[in-house]
């Protein structure tokens, strides 16, 4: 343990300036000591790249002006806190800037995903990864494939073929699709989730035919328990059946009933078999009919009162005993046979992974927590070239517990040096990245104060600072949500989650002062789903347009929780004139150039595809507004089919040759395509965002039109722009994609379950031995229905559902906290006929919240608006502030670049074909050899390289070299050869007036110079004139000129010496 | 304008040289154009134009040894590791993986003159494991042992690699530089009289610093360097390397430095432009281009090379001189298609673990290739097989089948691409005999294109038979990859007037007024800490080697002193973050920033300006009129009627325009097919029951005989598609459990003892109808799958494999109908009892319900129509009146089919369009 080593914990709220702490603390560390290369010793991780990017801009802003005189909060903060002067402030800060500056690369400032990933570059080899893998983000492509392949192999593998087909036919059975790919799909995502993946390991060393055993044994346990139900319910009803009785003669003839219910076990919906509490609570009591019955049948009933409690109890007792393994076993079998085949997907995802050099983005975590987090932390440092001493982690609660547990050895050993650091800073009210892999319970229990391994994993005593002022928001919004999350507490049961919520709602107000929060209740209870998000829709459109005139839209965010929710909202606000920008508006798949031009090439790709070919003509139909009428139109260019529909595409002004389109680079001819039709007249950002894709394709892939038609399917969901943020138009947004933003106005309609969860499954990892032969852990459907399978399902449900309902309560918490001035709130006027409210869900928390204010706010029923605050007025011109920053658009200039004056040298292949161009060939070939050769001994190294570059075929090499001997050893050429000269090969002379002359060999004999020159073909004096000019440069040079040889090269050489 | 080349040359020609014996040598080949140029244009009288030579080539020269290109230099390495290995050899493709990261660190180390066996020895040596914090009771990690012994497996192979290139008088870069300094001393005393001038030089490697050192302290040579004083007389990284040789080399101690000079921070304007992605950037330099009045003396210098081709699409059509130094990517080149699909064939093919078959979208995707098409796409061989692989159904299409189909004369040329068999030479071969057939079909740079590749795959063929180390066509393909990499095409254009399209490295030596660069970002300019390397970051401080450090050095003083003479810089970066985190602005801005040269920041958006999607529409002209009148002749089917509620265009482009769905080959076996076969079966099953009565009996008869049904009708509707593996096994399957679920419901109801007589099966039925308003005939049609009597109930039955919900046939306001696809199912069950109420005049006298039998979800049982309202009890019984009211909503909507007012218009509401 080191004494100055520092452990410290901030807790940080919503708009607690958590990045200024963050930058601050930076500063602080990098400025505190007088050594300029501290910087190099420190790791900060954020989140997002965006983060990263962010603090290293602040980082270096401060310095820059620190360094130049100025002040602002934060030097006054440093000077205070470090007590420096400023003089001695801005030196430092001059020098750091500059060390940082020329040091770059050593400003560790980066995410968690960056740090692991060069982690794992560092150690391929030892990993025996591939060492330039590629790093694929989307698994779940790469698993689709896998499952794919899978699917094809059914027929081959006998175990495999039975184990699928019979899945597929139990579907068929319960009336689901028989289409398996997509159960398949989904569980194989748990290959990609770390928590998962940690379970999935546990059931390693099963095999296919152990998972079938445990399924046919689950079956047969099952159909045993039911059975015997079905016999204790016949027994029953033989009893009954045997008595002169009315079944009604029983209370409400429940007892006979219940038997009846029991002899179709096996049709009783799971945990509805004792349902009826009256008979339950009457068998209690013992009794059987009701006080009104008459004494016979009383006595009747009373004769076989005591075999039927007998009976009554017998299944009760056989209930408790076997109805938790039933339920379960249930459970397990429902997601038992995807699980099984996991490993065979998992097989074939690792061959496309060899195949293609891939590494999947999420696995890395796992490979480090595997292989490489055990080592020595000395050991890692050395390899991947750093080390460091003071770790700063943003977003400490969207961490994941393998990047944590990653991350400890490594700080262990930072804090155990002189003046380690660890600075963790969080929120876990704003842990909604739980799906992702997000452990806030983690960050939960590193700022709880006792001592406890999983509170403290290092030797270094810990500070918790809690920054506690709000920085963002408008007191009203402070305020406001203070007390409604305050409350909210109390909607927890797990102790830490409600203390989180006590402890994290205390934020002090900052100096802006008012704010407007205003609380909206839609009564839609007769409405239909998609009436009720219609409704709520309106209700942000009447909100939109109560702003003032003034307001402009761009302050405007709607909050909601799914894509898919924003999709109602947008449409009613478009449809009433309000511009939005949403990830759907962004969504570049939707401009329609971007799909006619996704058309023409499906129709190029495949001349059959009629429908995209009309496709295209409709859009030509109006983008060239066409006169003629549609049908005619249609018809004609429909008729004509390929060469002669491009060629018919002049008669309406369009010049394009599908010819020459397919010559040029995939990109290029994208780009000529959209030139040929007219789309760049105007600038549009998604026809741009199209082409940066089809760019970006042809850098990464093998470009044609095929491959990129299915590049383009699989990720044109997600292709969207990014949104100019000066826009008069309302922001439509996720939450999550909301998080660590802030916006004027916030409008958030929602009403959500708190403990709903979509498709929930859970680990059940402690099944019983015997009858799970050995299979350690199970996934299993997580409702309370687990209860049923005894305490420990009981708890499990318990726990997840309360992770559940924190989830949605953070996600409620970071939408209400993103407001500057105003936030209004739309929910459900949902309340009973008693007039109770179900705080179940957001809307009764809210109307929860208001029951406890007195005064104006105070909830009464039927009142539908709430409102704390006023409105804030907004200056008239505060717009055009934005409009002046420096921004132009660009006019998309497109040319082809023929246009220039260029063309592809295309020389080497020049006389590359027919038989009298390889002779001419043949013979450039033999002359470009012989300028390479200074020497005679030179000739076969210099064959042998052209063989081995491939331009001389090797068969043809023998008779080159022949050819080349032919010159090298003529009689009267061979001293030419011979070493010992001042040998001058293409070299140029310059004349006077700067012209180039290059003669093929001079050879120097001290002052004396022989020129020789190669050319084929016949005996040409015309050629003598150029070895003439040859000579006249180098005599005026001083030279005397001894020999002028024309050395003609052809079957047989000739000489024309003169 | 002065450039540092101008000032070079005259400098050299003072000395009124003949330069018949002079050597210029320089960092580019490029900037050797340019410094030929400045002889041209200083020279007074006749001289030679001096040598010109890059340093490479002089290394080549001094060390009397040939540098080994990389691939043959990774194949003698593999053979030299694997000499007197036995056993456990490791195959090429792990070993090429690190063997060229250790040709990369030998190379370093050779060029850096460090003590290998010093530094190898250290690698290994155990005492390292001490500085990894290793207890001594804790033993070593294995994955330390490991990468112990793989250091000393380097070690190895290292000296005996050295040694083995040294006898052949070759090797890699390094190892030339390390016997160039041994040669230096007998190259200086053979060429007495020798002037080398070294130009434009930054960062040396030790070897050079050492060659340069003994060349000028001889006398023999001379330097000029490329120097400013902002760098040169600060700590700046840009001037690392210049401050050292001028500081440290004893030559400096009496020689001048020449040049420094101070241009950087005089008059130049400088602006720093931001883009959102690489187009806009771009596009933008095109409107900067256009706006320039002389384009003489301006470079675009692109530090990212891939963006050659959208940059070669952008330039304004006022740029009529042009010269590109970058060469366009081989690999971009569409005619790689070609042979990436070969190579697709066999490597799926053994993907899937298959033998002499191959994936039918593999042999499509060949046989539409273009160049495919364009070579044999006239002969009919090509349009046989073609045709064969689209309507077989065939997921693998076996070697002899497509034999079976090429017959004719063109085959013999093409037909050997099926036969490689996963023969390694084999592919070579009939790559090279490809090529080689079709060699007069091109010209131009096509032709070009297509010599390359000849070049390239004979180099696979001397490499293959010379090494034998390329066992599988997944190591060709690596090999292939490697060569394609570093091939390129090139331009010819101005050389030396006009725009200087050039990357990052050709601007070495050279300068311009007008400086142009894009992708100023972190990662590129400077490309960062990318290196692979088995040499730890501490270890390379130790030894002198070179880090990233360095590398980020180098960058610095080409991106300083490529703008320090120019007059105008623009200097655009990318702002787009991608999953890596790229889109930081290169810290070259920001250092600009800080150190206070004046910058003009400008940010440039593309606007939003989307063309809102219009509804497609046609108005009717009195041809369509006619066609219609034709349609309605014939009859409109129940699926047209719902087409057009569903979505006029469609119904439009279906029935008038008559656009079909795409044929394709049926990879598997498609939903469509499902339901016919099934329609089939119980077809054939009920067929002979026509007008009698079903027992259980008759059903166990059906029970047992479907699976060989099923088989039929998949043969005839499925061509020749294999039942037998992966999803259509899977499909069949399905389809034998949904034939028997469906008997086994028939049966069960027989059991209950109710009376099932058959009445009809597939019944095509046509009735004309009059419709008020249009005087032609109208017909209806339609074919019910079923009808039969139960228990005295009539029912309409039609069979879906597809799921239908109890909703979509709950309807008491037939006008919803026409909204929209919802009530397609009982718009379409409603018209077959209207028909077979026609049919059989019927007056309704019994009772009548039809309806819809899903295999999908055949718990349901027959799912009626129900025409209750709200809550109420079902109500199945379809009545006259009923049947009335629908038909008005049919004639209406048939009304509206003729109105001329009405225009076919786009339902943007409707999922399926
Ligand atoms: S009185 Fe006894 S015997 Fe008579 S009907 Fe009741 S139980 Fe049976």
């Amino acid at each position: 343990m080191n004494q100055n080593s520092s452990f410290r914990v901030y807790n940080a709220s919503a708009g607690s300036g958590k990045t200024f702490s963050l930058v601050k603390e930076y500063l602080k560390k990098v400025l505190e000591t007088t050594s300029r290369f501290q910087f190099q010793k420190i790791l900060a991780i954020t989140f997002t790249n965006k983060a990263a990017a962010e603090m290293k801009d602040r980082v270096l802003q401060n310095l820059k002006l620190f360094s130049e005189g100025f002040d602002n909060d934060m030097s006054v903060l440093l000077q205070e806190e470090l007590s420096l002067d400023k003089k001695t402030l801005q030196e430092r800060s001059k020098t750091i800037l500059e060390a940082i500056l020329q040091n770059y690369a050593a400003f560790n400032i980066t995410t968690i995903d960056s740090f692991t990933h060069k982690i794992i570059r560092n150690f391929a080899y030892d990993l025996g990864l591939p060492l330039n893998f590629e790093v694929e983000m989307d698994g779940t492509r790469l698993l689709s494939e896998a499952v794919d392949i899978l699917i094809s192999k059914i027929g081959e593998n006998k175990e495999l073929t039975q184990i699928l087909i019979d899945y597929a036919i139990g579907k068929i059975e319960d009336d689901k699709s028989w289409d398996i790919a997509y159960d398949l799909n989904t569980s194989a995502k748990l290959l990609l989730n770390e928590e998962d993946f940690l379970q999935l390991q546990r059931l390693d060393g099963k095999s296919l035919k152990d998972f079938r055993t445990l399924e046919r044994k689950l079956k047969k346990k099952q159909r045993e328990i039911a059975s015997h139900f079905s016999h204790l319910g016949e027994k029953g009803s033989q009893i009954i059946d045997g008595l002169d009785v009315d079944d009604k003669d029983f209370v409400y003839g429940d007892l006979p009933k219940f038997f009846n219910k029991l002899k179709t076990f096996s049709k009783v919906e799971i945990g509805k078999l004792y349902s009826n509490q009256r008979l339950v609570k009457n068998m209690e009591a013992g009794v059987l009919y009701s006080a009104s019955k008459s004494d016979q049948i009383k006595q009747c009933i009373d004769a076989v009162s005591e075999p039927l409690q007998t009976l009554y109890s017998e299944i009760e007792y056989y209930y408790n005993k076997e109805y938790p393994r039933y339920v379960l076993s249930q459970f397990v079998l429902k997601n038992l046979i995807p699980l099984a085949v996991l490993k065979n997907i998992q097989e074939e995802l690792q061959t496309i992974k060899n195949q293609n050099n891939i590494c999947l983005n999420s696995e890395f975590n796992q490979l480090i927590s595997e292989k490489i987090k055990d080592e020595p932390a000395p050991f890692i440092y050395e390899r991947i070239g750093e080390k460091f001493q003071n770790y700063f982690i943003d977003e400490m609660q969207d961490t994941s517990g393998l990047q944590w547990q990653n991350l400890i050895p490594l700080i262990k050993n930072a804090l155990s040096q002189e003046k380690g650091s660890l600075l963790l800073v969080g929120d876990a009210k704003q842990a909604i990245y739980r799906w992702r892999g997000g452990k806030s319970e983690q960050f939960i229990a590193l700022y709880q104060q006792e001592k406890r391994e999983h509170n403290n994993p290092f030797l270094v005593e810990k500070n918790i600072e809690n920054l506690d002022t709000n920085y963002r928001s408008y007191s009203e919004i402070v305020q406001f949500n203070n007390l409604f999350f305050t409350h909210a507490c109390q909607f927890f049961e797990n102790p830490e989650y409600k203390e989180l919520y006590q402890i994290g709602n205390h934020q002090k107000e900052n100096s802006r002062k008012g704010g407007y929060v205003q609380l909206n209740f839609i009564p839609k209870k007769e409405l239909d789903a998609d009436e009720k998000k219609r409704a709520f829709a309106e209700h942000v459109l009447a909100s939109v347009k109560g702003l003032p005139e003034a307001r402009p839209k761009s302050d405007v965010c709607v909050l909601v929780r799914s894509k898919k929710e924003g999709v109602v909202i947008s449409d009613v606000l478009t449809q009433n004139g309000i511009s939005i920008i949403s990830s759907e508006t962004l969504l570049v798949q939707n401009d329609p150039k971007v799909q006619f031009v996704i058309q023409l090439l499906s129709y190029i790709q495949n001349p059959l595809d009629t429908n995209a070919k009309f496709l295209t003509l409709s859009f030509l139909y109006q983008h060239l507004k066409i006169l003629d009428d549609e049908h005619r139109f249609y018809q004609t260019f429909l008729e004509k089919k390929g060469e002669a529909f491009y060629r018919h595409l002049s008669s309406i002004g369009v010049h394009f040759n599908c010819q020459s389109f397919l010559k040029m680079p995939f990109y290029e001819s994208v780009e000529e395509l959209m030139r040929s039709f007219g789309l760049f007249e105007e600038s549009n950002a998604f026809v741009t965002c199209f082409l940066d894709f089809v760019l970006e394709f042809q850098r990464n892939k093998v470009a044609n039109i095929a491959a990129f038609l299915d590049y383009w399917e699989t990720k044109k969901e997600n292709l969207s722009i990014t949104a100019v943020e000066n826009d008069n138009a309302v922001r439509i947004m996720t939450i999550h994609k909301s998080k660590g933003l802030e916006f004027p106005i916030v409008i958030f309609p929602c009403d959500v379950q708190v403990s709903k969860e979509q498709n929930p499954t859970i680990w059940y990892d402690a099944l019983e031995e015997d009858l799970f032969d050995r299979f350690e852990t199970s996934l299993v459907t997580c409702s309370e229905k687990l209860s049923l399978t005894g305490d420990l399902g009981a708890a499990m449900y318990k726990k997840r559902n309360q992770e559940v309902v924190l989830d949605n309560i953070n996600l409620l918490y970071v939408a209400l906290t993103r407001a500057v001035e105003e936030l209004y709130v739309i929910t459900d006027y949902k309340i009973d006929a008693k007039g109770n409210e179900n705080t179940a869900w957001f809307s009764g928390m809210f109307i929860s919240y208001l029951r406890t204010l007195s005064g104006e706010n105070s909830w009464s029923e039927g009142r539908l608006e709430y409102v704390f605050g006023e409105k804030i007025v907004v200056a008239k011109d505060q717009k055009t502030e934005l409009a002046t920053s420096l921004e132009k658009s660009v006019g998309i200039i497109s040319s082809s670049w023929e246009n220039h004056g260029i063309s592809i040298v295309s020389n080497s292949s020049k006389n590359w074909g027919t038989k009298k161009e390889e002779a001419i060939e043949y013979g450039l070939l033999v002359h470009e050899m012989l300028s390479k050769i200074q020497y005679k001994e030179e000739a076969t190294a210099v064959v042998q390289q052209y063989i081995l570059q491939g331009l001389v075929k090797k068969e043809a090499g023998e008779s080159i070299l022949h050819q080349l001997e032919k010159v090298l050893s003529h009689p009267e050429l061979k001293p030419y050869f011979q070493k010992g000269k001042k040998i001058v090969c293409e070299r140029a002379l310059l004349n006077e007036e700067g012209q180039k002359l290059i003669p093929d060999r001079l050879v120097f004999e001290g002052n004396q110079v022989a020129i020789l020159d190669y050319k084929t073909g016949k005996i040409e004096k015309s050629y003598r004139a150029q070895v003439t000019m040859y000579a006249d440069l180098l005599e005026k040079m001083g030279y005397e000129v001894k020999k002028k040889l024309l050395i003609y090269l052809g079957e047989k050489i000739e000489i024309d010496r003169f | 304008m002065k450039t540092f080349l101008s000032e070079t040359v005259k400098e050299l020609v003072l000395s009124k040289e003949k330069f018949r014996d002079t050597l210029c040598v320089l960092p580019s080949e490029r900037a050797g154009v340019f410094l030929a140029q400045e002889f041209k244009k200083q020279s007074n009288g006749t001289i030679f134009l001096p040598e010109i030579i890059s340093i490479e080539g002089f290394v080549e020269r001094v060390s009397e040894f040939r540098k080994e290109d990389s691939v043959n230099l990774l194949f003698e390495f593999y053979k030299v590791c694997t000499s007197n290995h036995q056993g456990t050899e490791e195959t090429f493709d792990t070993f090429s993986q690190w063997a060229s990261v250790a040709l990369q660190d030998f190379n370093e180390v050779d060029r850096h003159l460090i003590n290998a066996i010093d530094l190898f020895t250290y690698l290994r040596d155990i005492k390292r494991i001490e500085k990894w914090n290793v207890s001594d009771d804790n033993k070593p990690s294995e994955m330390m042992e490991n990468h112990l012994s793989f250091m000393e497996k380097l070690h190895v192979n290292y000296q005996k690699f050295y040694a083995y290139l040294v006898s052949q008088k070759k090797g890699y870069q390094g190892l030339l530089y390390r016997e160039a300094t041994k040669k230096i001393e007998s190259y200086i005393q053979k060429n007495d009289g020798l002037k080398i001038v070294f130009i434009g030089f930054n960062a040396l490697n030790k070897a050079e610093e050492y060659i340069f050192q003994e060349l000028l302290t001889s006398g023999l040579a001379t330097a000029y360097w490329d120097a400013d004083t902002y760098y040169m007389n600060s700590s700046k990284s840009a001037g690392t390397f210049l401050r050292k040789y001028k500081e440290n080399w004893t030559y400096y101690e009496k020689n001048q430095f020449k040049f420094i000079e101070t241009h950087l921070q005089k008059d130049k304007k400088i602006y720093e432009i931001a883009a959102t992605k690489n187009v806009a950037q771009i596009k933008t330099i095109g409107s900067i281009l256009e706006k320039q009045e002389i384009l003489e003396n301006t470079a675009l210098v692109l530090a990212e090379e891939s963006l050659l081709s959208l940059t070669l699409n952008s330039l304004p059509k006022k740029v009529d001189n042009l010269n590109i130094t970058m060469g366009y990517a081989l690999a971009d080149m569409p005619m790689v298609g070609l042979f990436q699909l070969i190579f697709d064939l066999y490597l799926n093919q053994e993907k899937f673990g298959k033998k002499e078959v191959f994936y039918h979208k593999d042999l499509e995707r060949i046989l539409s290739h273009p160049f495919f098409y364009r070579l044999f796409g006239e002969s009919t061989d090509f349009q046989q097989l073609k045709k064969f692989v689209i309507q077989n159904n065939q997921v693998f299409i076996s070697v002899a089948q497509i034999k079976k189909n090429l017959t004719g004369e063109q085959a013999e040329k093409f037909i050997q691409i099926f036969e490689i068999a996963q023969e390694v030479p084999k592919f070579i071969n009939v790559c090279i005999q490809l090529i080689e057939a079709n060699k007069e079909n091109f010209n131009g740079f096509e032709k070009e294109c297509l010599y390359r590749f000849y070049n390239l795959f004979l180099q696979l063929e001397n490499l293959n038979s010379e090494y034998q180390f390329i066992k599988t066509i997944k190591t060709l393909k690596g090999v292939y990859q490697q060569l394609i990499a570093t091939e390129k095409l090139s331009f010819q254009g101005e050389p030396l007037t006009g725009l200087q399209l050039m990357g990052m490295l050709e601007t070495r030596a050279l300068d311009f007024e007008t400086v142009i660069v894009a992708s100023v970002n972190e990662g590129v300019l400077p490309a960062g800490k990318s290196e692979n390397s088995f040499i730890p970051f501490d270890v390379k401080i130790e030894y002198g080697l070179p880090t990233y450090r360095e590398k980020d050095a180098i960058f610095s003083y080409h991106f300083f002193r490529l703008i320090q003479r120019a007059k105008n810089v623009y200097l655009l970066y990318n702002t787009d973050t991608d999953d890596y985190g790229a889109g930081e602005k290169s810290r070259f801005l920001t250092q600009l920033e800080v150190e206070g040269f004046p910058i003009q920041k400008t940010k440039i958006s593309i606007p939003v300006t989307s063309s809102e999607k219009q509804k497609q529409v046609v108005h009717k002209t009195p041809e369509m009129i006619a066609a219609l009148k034709a349609i309605a002749e014939s009859g409109f089917s129940p699926s047209a009627l719902s087409s057009y509620v569903s979505n006029p265009m469609a119904y439009y482009k279906r029935y008038l325009l008559k656009i079909k769905e795409l044929e394709e080959v049926e990879e598997t076996i498609a939903f469509n097919t499902l339901g016919t076969v099934i329609h089939e079966v119980l077809e054939e099953f009920y067929k002979p029951f026509v007008g009698k009565y079903v027992t259980a009996e008759h059903i166990n008869v059906m029970q047992k005989n479907s699976v060989s049904a099923l088989q039929r009708s998949f043969q005839k509707n499925y061509q020749n598609g294999n039942l037998e593996k992966g999803k259509n096994k899977l499909i069949f399957e399905v389809a034998k459990a949904y034939v028997s679920n469906f008997l086994a419901s028939e049966r069960e109801l027989l059991m209950e003892g109710k009376q099932l007589k058959i009445i009809g099966t597939e019944t095509k039925i046509k009735a004309t109808i009059q419709i008020d308003g249009l005087d032609f005939p109208i017909c209806l049609r339609g074919e019910v799958d079923r009808i039969d009597e139960l228990d005295g109930t009539t029912r309409i039955v039609d069979y879906k494999s597809g799921k239908v919900t109890a909703s979509e046939l709950k309807i008491s306001d037939f006008s919803k109908i026409r909204e929209g696809r919802k009530y397609n199912k009982a718009l379409q069950v409603m018209l077959y009892a209207f028909l077979y109420s026609q049919k059989n005049k019927t007056i309704f006298d019994g009772e009548l319900e039809s309806g819809i039998f899903s295999f999908k979800n055949s718990n349901e049982g027959f799912l009626k129509m129900n025409f209750s309202e709200g809550r109420a009890k079902a109500d199945n019984r379809v009545t006259a009146q009923r049947v009335a009211e629908y038909m008005e909503v049919v004639k209406e909507t048939i009304r509206e089919i003729f109105d001329t007012q009405i225009p076919f218009e786009e339902n943007v509401d409707d999922p399926y369009t």
